[in-house]
């Protein structure tokens, strides 16, 4: 038996290395290629290691005014929106899950359908500025308070746990929104940490919403900022296009950046996911823990 | 006799304190689920009163009214072409390769969680979120760079070891589009979309494997029996999900794959949109195309859950 | 359960004061603007001139920037000058995009100033004001650059006899320079000159002196394999087949999404340059059709996109381009290796037979034109600002600099100065100095000459900036070719003994309509895309002559005698009006 499994767990992890291999060089390529010379990277002399190494790149985009404040709206729409979300999602995932709900099949009806609402992007303006959305902080964050997919995900999941713990909650007196807090929540947590990752990383790269919406320069995301970054360096090329500049006497090839400012970009949004990434997978770990208390 | 009045009595306290429960409790699931309802109603319905821009000659700039009423045509418009239905054949041919696809998430995260390796495990979890993060402009750039017959790597290998005579050009290619589009969402994906089966794992009771195993059940009966039907409340909702979602593949990666060898085959419907609603610039034609997904769609999702009734007994309602 | 909690509120608080600092910023920055609007305080700026009138803020729709920088204020000295100068915080929108500019539009929330593309006029005619009776005040260099004629064109075409939009980069005197035909035959000059300057008149000859040239080079200085032409496809197929035969012959193309008529620039006549066999446009594929035949063309042209075909180019993989500006990218790269006599020919291609050089008449403006809001709360500085950048001062102050500082003007010859020329040699200068950066809303051609005078208003194109540029080192090959040619100056290359043609495009464009109605823009969208994928397999036909006959048999049953239709009727208005 033990032998069997022995090579089991080899093959298994041999699979799974050569997918992760798959996955992972594209990434390191992409790292490498930002902190090496750009002239390199075209010629294709960058493959295993860096080239001519410099943090130029970074730097660049470091020293972007307003980078920091980016960095701070950034990350506090995407905990804060990320919050909201799960508050008011679960909060519905819950009551929907409840029989004595009036019209409870309805509201959840109600809620898968808008997962393929979309009703436009004049309509999202009107209603935005309708309710004096735009141009500030809660635009970001309010929209997506309910979220279809987790209310789906997160119900699904608290219909097939055990109501043995509620109902003993229940005769004691508690009232559902604490037993909600204090007893399904917990017992839900993997679905709930899955749910948090899938919206956190779109709030972290949402940017269409500034884009449209928000000039106020104080409320710039770290996305749009990157992408106004990356549209100054191709406007170069364009306007070299257009005769306007004459490329022959630009130091440096400017024309080359174009690809080493996509690579730090993506560096840069992802680095923070991957330093928080491991954070959330404990939450996923951990409902191993309560999953088994729950008996 | 009286421990049988004591348990009468406690029953009737127990009754009552249940049914008095149930009036509270139902008073407070109301106040629970309507700032809920009205965050969905203002934010998902609200906007749908602009599908009836659909319905006029409407331009921003112009007050709607004042526009012409204009009844089904842009919706005639839009659908009268006679490449719409090499566009839908293309649209549904790509859903339906990843529908099929969607079992593959399934048994990576199965076989992922059965590494004993607890360090390991991760590591490859994480690594195998990462091409999700990677954008599709990047992602082109680097098919390019391996695929391209002129100095693409994989050409390059090949032709330096003489197992070609030529350069090949996948990404040229029009029979083989398909699969290689998926091939690359796979990739793209898998990773990400297996966090919610490695979570619904981690959500089953150990007691269960446990029991098992003392029965004297090996891995494989294991993973038959107690892991799948963990999975399968999951899988069915996200495949019922994708069903309605059919026509929804998404743009930016045919966009950028798209060129005109393989363009008959590679265009779909996300991308035929973009490209009317920049020439035409076109507001309520989009709008209408937008509507006409949006009830192909629910109907879709609701044909498929009635099957899953019949066939499971299992509704996504 | 203690320890979770503490980590989630520490989180929390971290969100939290992150949020607070942008809520407590952005009441800063609303206050400042707000206080920039009521409060009419007197606030001396450092060394300013005597301003009695309030400072206000304005905004400022943009056409495309010629550099793009994010929105909101503009950081160059030149927006600081002008700001400074009318007493106003421009809070400019850079990015301007058809989305955009409709969500604005739909919510009815317009800037003071916007410059928009002439397509959309038509849905903001009810949104902006009337700006004539603010001429007379505020927009004397209005009237005075710009000719009556034009003004009541803009009154009638586009205003219902108001004045509500303006056209913009109309031209006053001009242009300096004829313009050449930017698609041609560039080749590597070094390589050329090995071959004894081989005569190219015709499109054959181009396609034998490359292959020559490859014989000669197959590989590039890093041992990499030439190709002849790298192209690129995701721009569709017009950048192929829509600008190099075609000027040859004489005549530009226009017309809806499909450009469907090849126009003479001279004489109007016009036809179907898709069903006319010997049209420029069949004329360019026949020669890519040559070319590929001929083993010059880089497979992965049908696949990759212009950033990569433009990384080819600027690692010097490419021999040769009838483009221009990717040329400049293989110079650099050579340049890079300090390799300053050898290079590529770059500003103008080598003269072929036919027509190379054109003058453009004068024009009643591009694509862009200005408005008003009609809820702007200050129309007449509005109208003062959109007024400067009509006037003289304005568009030599948005080109060049600011005066005293950039350039300066001793007895009517203006110079840079050697603050200029050292700000130019950084590649960002549009973006940090700004010079340039707001062509795109000038009021007036920038080809063109100073009014009433023989300077040119882009200080370039002055004698002895053109002289000065020469004489540098980097320049050393443009200065062998140019007198190869026996020019003065690169751009003067004269037409072997041609004389420069007149090109009366521009008097005819503004009375066409700028795009198709919906039913032919339709069919004119099919085409296009039946064309992207066509082309690509003309090119590789073995039989170019019947693949063409198919393609046009196929474009017949498409529909294109409507569109045609449509144009024609629309010619024949807009000669009759012509004349």
């Amino acid at each position: 038996m033990k032998k069997r499994d022995y090579t089991f767990q080899m093959i298994n992890a041999t699979i799974f290395l050569f997918f992760a291999f798959l996955c992972i060089y594209p990434f390191y390529y992409i790292f490498i290629a930002s902190v090496s010379d750009a002239q390199a990277v075209a010629m294709g002399e960058v493959l295993y290691f860096p080239v001519g190494f410099h943090l130029d790149n970074f730097k660049s985009v470091l020293k972007l005014d307003g980078i920091l404040m980016a960095f701070g709206i950034s990350a506090a729409r995407t905990i804060i929106g990320t919050a909201l979300m799960l508050f008011f999602s679960i909060m519905l995932a819950y009551v929907v899950t409840k029989n004595i709900l009036p019209g409870r099949k309805w509201i959840y009806r109600a809620t898968v359908i808008t997962l393929f609402f979309n009703a436009g992007l004049i309509p999202w303006f009107v209603i935005m500025k309708t309710l004096s959305l735009n141009n500030t902080f809660w635009l970001y964050v309010l929209p997506g308070m309910i979220s279809p997919f987790a209310v789906i995900l997160i119900k699904t999941y608290m219909e097939s746990i055990s109501t043995a713990l509620e109902e003993s909650a229940l005769v004691d007196g508690a009232g559902y929104f604490t037993i909600l807090w204090r007893i399904t929540a917990p017992v839900c947590l993997p679905v709930i940490a899955a749910v948090a990752v899938f919206n956190a990383v779109s709030q972290w790269n949402a940017w269409q919403d500034n884009f449209f919406l928000v000039s106020n320069p104080n409320l710039q995301t770290l996305q749009l900022m990157l992408y106004n970054y990356l549209q100054q360096a191709e406007s170069l090329a364009r306007a070299a296009m257009q005769g306007n500049i004459n490329l022959e006497n630009v130091a440096g090839n400017k024309q080359l950046d174009s690809f080493s400012i996509k690579t730090t970009i993506t560096m840069v949004t992802v680095f923070p996911i991957i330093l928080v990434y491991p954070f959330m997978q404990k939450f996923i770990v951990k409902g191993i823990m309560l999953g088994s208390v729950k008996g | 006799m009286s421990t049988n009045n004591l348990q009468v009595n406690k029953q009737k306290v127990y009754m009552a304190k249940r049914n008095k429960g149930m009036d509270s409790g139902r008073i407070t699931l109301l106040l629970m689920a309507i700032p809920c309802v009205i965050i969905l109603v203002v934010f998902s319905y609200l906007p749908l009163a602009g599908w009836a821009m659909a319905f006029f000659d409407y331009k921003p700039g112009l007050k709607m009214l004042d526009t012409e009423f204009v009844g089904f045509k842009w919706f005639v418009f839009a659908f009268d072409d006679p490449e719409l239905s090499n566009v839908l054949r293309n649209t549904l041919v790509l859903s339906f390769l990843s529908l099929l696809s969607t079992p593959i998430a399934v048994i990576f995260a199965i076989f992922l969680m059965e590494m004993t390796n607890s360090r390991l495990r991760r590591l490859i979890q994480t690594i195998s979120t990462l091409p999700n993060f990677i954008s599709w402009i990047l992602v082109f750039s680097f098919a390019y760079a391996i695929f391209a017959p002129g100095d693409g790597i994989l050409n390059k290998v090949l032709l330096n070891l003489g197992w070609i005579p030529k350069p090949l050009n996948p990404l040229a290619n029009p029979d083989i589009v398909w699969y290689f589009q998926t091939a690359i969402s796979i990739w793209k994906s898998l990773g990400f979309g297996a966090i919610i089966y490695i979570a619904a794992i981690a959500g089953i009771d150990q007691e269960q494997y446990d029991a098992a195993s003392v029965d004297g059940a090996g891995r494989f009966k294991r993973m038959w029996h107690i892991t799948l039907p963990g999975l399968i409340p999951t899988f069915i909702t996200l495949l019922l999900l994708n069903i309605g979602g059919l026509l929804n593949t998404g743009f930016e990666q045919y966009f950028l794959f798209q060129n005109g060898l393989t363009q008959s085959k590679i265009q779909v419907l996300d991308v035929y949109v973009y490209r009317l609603g920049i020439t035409l610039n076109n507001y309520p034609m989009s709008t209408a195309i937008g509507m006409a997904k949006t009830v192909i769609s629910v109907i879709l999702l609701f044909s498929a859950n009635y099957i899953s009734k019949k066939l499971r007994n299992q509704s996504i309602f | 359960m203690k320890r979770r909690m503490g980590k989630w509120s520490t989180v929390i608080l971290i969100a939290a004061l992150a949020f607070n600092t942008a809520c407590a910023n952005n009441n800063r920055e609303q206050k400042n603007n707000n206080a920039g609007e009521q409060a009419p305080t007197n606030q001396g700026e450092t060394g300013a001139q005597e301003n009695p009138r309030e400072k206000v803020g304005l905004s400022f729709w943009a056409a495309e920037l010629w550099a793009s920088s994010p929105p909101g204020r503009q950081e160059d000295p030149i927006m600081k000058h002008i700001e400074e100068k009318f007493n106003i915080e421009l809070d400019m929108e850079t990015q301007p995009s058809d989305e955009k500019l409709a969500a604005i539009l739909a919510t009815n929330d317009l800037k003071d100033i916007m410059v928009i593309p002439k397509k959309n006029f038509d849905q903001m005619k009810s949104l902006v004001i009337d700006m004539e009776p603010l001429l007379e005040k505020y927009g004397q260099d209005i009237k005075k650059n710009i000719s009556p004629e034009t003004i009541s064109y803009y009154k009638e075409m586009f205003g219902d006899g108001q004045l509500k939009f303006l056209g913009s980069e109309i031209s006053t005197d001009g242009p300096v320079l004829p313009e050449t035909i930017w698609a041609g035959p560039y080749v590597r000059w070094d390589y050329y000159k090995e071959l004894g300057y081989p005569a190219i008149e015709t499109p054959d000859d181009y396609i034998k002196v490359v292959a020559d040239m490859k014989k000669l080079h197959p590989n590039n200085e890093d041992g990499k394999p030439y190709h002849g032409f790298s192209l690129w496809l995701d721009w569709g197929y017009g950048i192929l087949a829509d600008h190099w035969n075609v000027r040859r012959q004489g005549a530009e193309v226009i017309g809806g999404l499909t450009n469907i008529l090849q126009i003479d620039r001279e004489s109007f006549e016009y036809f179907n340059k898709y069903t006319n066999e010997n049209s420029g446009f069949w004329a360019d594929l026949d020669f890519w059709n040559k070319a590929n035949k001929a083993g010059l063309i880089d497979p992965d042209s049908w696949t990759q996109k212009y950033d990569q075909a433009v990384q080819k180019y600027n690692t010097g993989q490419v021999l040769a381009t009838y483009i221009n500006w990717v040329i400049g990218g293989s110079n650099s790269y050579l340049q890079s290796k300090k390799i300053y006599d050898k290079g590529w020919t770059a500003d103008n291609p080598i003269p072929m037979s036919g027509e190379n050089y054109y003058y453009n008449t004068a024009n009643k403006g591009q694509n862009f034109v200005y408005a008003i809001s009609k809820d702007s709360k200050n129309p007449e500085r509005a109208m003062e600002l959109i007024n400067y950048f009509y006037s003289v001062e304005g568009v030599l102050t948005i080109i060049n600099g600011i005066e005293g500082q950039d350039w300066v003007n001793e007895n009517g010859e203006y110079t840079y100065t050697d603050t200029y020329f050292e700000n130019e040699k950084d590649a960002e200068n549009a973006l940090k100095f700004g010079y340039r950066k707001y062509a795109n809303q000038s009021g007036l051609d920038i080809t063109g000459f100073i009014p009433g005078t023989k300077n040119p208003l882009d200080f370039r194109n002055n004698q002895s900036y053109m002289e000065i540029q020469l004489e540098k080192p980097e320049n050393a090959l443009k200065k062998e070719i140019t007198s190869y040619y026996n020019a003065e100056f690169p751009n003067k290359i004269p037409p072997k003994g041609q004389e420069y043609g007149k090109t009366r495009i521009a008097e005819l464009s503004p009375l066409l309509p700028p795009s198709e109605p919906d039913e032919i823009k339709l069919i004119s969208d099919r085409i296009v895309n039946y064309l992207n994928q066509e082309v690509i397999k003309l090119i590789l036909a073995d039989d170019f002559v019947a693949h063409k006959a198919k393609i046009i048999k196929e474009l017949e049953k498409m529909g294109i005698d409507k569109v045609y239709t449509f144009w024609d009727g629309e010619m024949q208005k807009a000669l009759s009006e012509l004349n």
